[in-house]
Order: structure tokens, then sequence, then C-alpha cells
């Protein structure tokens, strides 16, 4: 008898758990699956005005309703920004004219050889869509630090003067203005068009 | 007691066998060569770019690679991006060691070489020849495909 009872309960559970996730996934409330790192909760994306080529002002404040793509970088970096921005360049391939919602932000940290102008030509390379924007080196220093990252130049012997070490990370805000994911170097671009895809449907 | 010796030994053979699976692919070569070079493009001349070339020691002694040079830049550097806790780091080396029967395989985010002053365009397509030396006396080169 009590096993009956048991089973019954077990059976109704089941029926109720079954019922719940329909709802949930006909009603999309599933929590968005992302590939990325992603924030949680979201937190307001911090603050960020820089210059443009064109003398333009760039604010992230002002990019509601596209998602927005920040990676912190230089022009002299030979080898993991160059390979950055040619992943970008082929994700904004993918998306196709979903790409029109999306920024892909290239920040140069290096202010000493990096003027808007020379950032620019160097973005455009790869799309001339992508824009680059730099600031002076206290300003780039604030930023970085309301992102919790940091940049250092480094003296070397190499012909192509210092470097300078900087995040690894592209940073991810959504439509709302919200950080809501982070990429390693190197993620897979399929990837990275998927959670686009996602945030720009409003997950 | 034997049979317990046994499954310890079937257990090493087959952990040896998938730590196998995560070395480089087996080496046929039995010279040192030269692998799938490429390089990024760059459409002005006077800019810095990188090359990847996968290096495979077939010999029985270790082979270092320095001293490289293109007639398609002003001067070529080996380099090693590194991510150290989110932070990329970059860092110059004089050479690169290949061990015996083993390959290195340079790529984005690690081993590249730098090329400095470009002394043109480097538009996808076109070959950049790449010469370095080897620690047994050899001069190489291989021709690095540009891609975009």
């Amino acid at each position: 008898m009590q096993r009956f009872a048991v089973t019954s309960l077990s059976r109704n559970a089941a029926a109720l758990l079954a019922a719940s996730c329909f709802v949930a996934l006909a009603t999309g409330c599933r929590p968005p699956s992302f590939h990325g790192t992603s924030y949680e909760p979201p937190e307001a994306a911090p603050s960020v005005v820089l210059q443009q080529a064109n003398g333009a002002r760039f604010s992230l404040a002002d990019q509601h309703g596209s998602v927005v793509l920040l990676y912190f970088g230089y022009t002299h970096c030979p080898d993991v920004c160059p390979t950055t921005l040619s992943d970008w360049k082929r994700v904004k391939a993918s998306l196709g004219r979903d790409a029109s919602r999306v920024r892909f932000v290239f920040i140069s940290v290096d202010p000493d050889r990096d003027d808007p102008a020379t950032l620019q030509r160097y973005v455009s390379r790869f799309d001339p869509d992508f824009i680059g924007a730099t600031s002076d080196s206290a300003t780039l220093a604030g930023i970085e630090r309301s992102f919790h990252v940091q940049s250092s130049r480094e003296e070397s012997e190499s012909a192509s003067g210092y470097s300078v070490t900087h995040p690894s990370q592209t940073f991810v805000v959504d439509k709302q203005g919200n950080l809501r994911l982070l990429y390693s170097f190197g993620m897979q671009t399929s990837d990275i068009v998927s959670d686009i895809r996602q945030l720009l449907r409003g997950a | 007691m034997r049979g317990a010796i046994l499954r310890l030994l079937a257990l090493t053979i087959t952990l040896a066998a998938l730590a196998a699976c995560h070395r480089d692919a087996p080496i046929s070569a039995t010279t040192f060569e030269l692998h799938d070079a490429w390089v990024r493009a760059t459409p002005d001349s006077g800019s810095t770019t990188a090359a990847y070339v996968r290096f495979v020691n077939g010999t029985a002694d270790t082979i270092w690679v320095s001293r490289f040079s293109s007639d398609d830049a002003h001067i070529v550097e080996l380099h090693k991006s590194s991510d150290v806790a989110g932070e990329m780091h970059m860092a110059m080396f004089d050479s690169l060691a290949v061990a015996p029967n083993h390959s290195v395989t340079m790529r984005p985010g690690g081993y590249h070489l730098m090329l400095i002053g470009t002394t043109h365009a480097l538009i996808p397509g076109a070959m950049v020849r790449i010469v370095m030396h080897l620690s047994n006396g050899a001069v190489v080169s291989t021709s690095a495909r540009v891609k975009s």
C-alpha cells in the first residue's frame, strides 16, 4: 500500500516536472546558455568614452540596442590582435544582416604610438565598419580599471620597439548596456556567432 | 598477486597509450623539415606582421632554429605570446628548440615570427620566403603563403 502511494507520488511529480519543462521551453524561459564566460548576474557596463579617427566621440552608453564586442590591444601587436580582428571579420560575415546590430570596437592601449587615425587605418584593414578608438593614458587606465584589467608597457630589444602587455579577453556588452560575456583568446568564431545571435534575440 | 600485476601492467599500457594521444602526431620524417608556413596579410609596406611555421625534427638530435630572415621584411624576429591569467604577454627569443622526433607548431597566441618593416604589401595568395639557420649548420627556407 505504501509502495503504491510512493509510486503514485513519483508519477505525479514526474508529470508536474514534465509539464513545467514544457511550459518553460514553450515560453522561452530557459536560462540562456552561452559559449563564453557569463557575468552572473549581468552588470552594467562601465562608462567608456573615447576618441575616434574622424574626431568623433565613441561612447559605449550610446550603443544601446546593439551588441558590442570590446578588445584592448595595440597596432604594433603582430600576433594576437590581428588574429582577434581577423576572427571578428569572420564573425561579422557569418552574422550577415544581423551584423548591423553589432559593434566591433578595438581600443588601443598604446596611445604613444596609436593616434586615432593610425588606429582606424589598422582596424579598417580588417573591416571598414570596425571601430578603432583610444584616449590618453590616464583615461585608458581608468577604463581598464573599471573592467578589472590592466595594460603595461614592456621594454624589449625587438626592432619593433616596446611591447604592451594587454588583456587577452574580448568583452561582450548586450543591447541593454550590460556586461554579459567574456571570451578568452582563440574562442571559436562559430561559438561567438551563436552567442551574439542569442543576445540579439534578447537572451 | 599475478593477476594484480597483470592488471597494473594493462592499466600502465592504457595510460601510456592515452598519453601518447596528446603528443604531436608521429613523425615520419627522418630529416628536419618545415611545413604549413603562412603569414598574415598586410596592405602596407613598412608594417609589422606575423608568420607561422611547423617545424618537424625527424633526426636523432635536438635542432635549434635561429637567425630568421626574409627578402620581404627588413627584420624577422622570433617571439612568443603567452596568455597569463588573462594578460597577453609577448617575449622575444633568440632560437627555438625542436626535440628529436618531435614537431613544434607555431600558431597565433604562441610562438610566431615577427616580420618587421615589410618591404611591400603582402597580398593574400602571395608567397613569402623565410630563411633560417639550424644548429647543425644547415640553412633552410620555406615559402609562407599570405593569408588574410
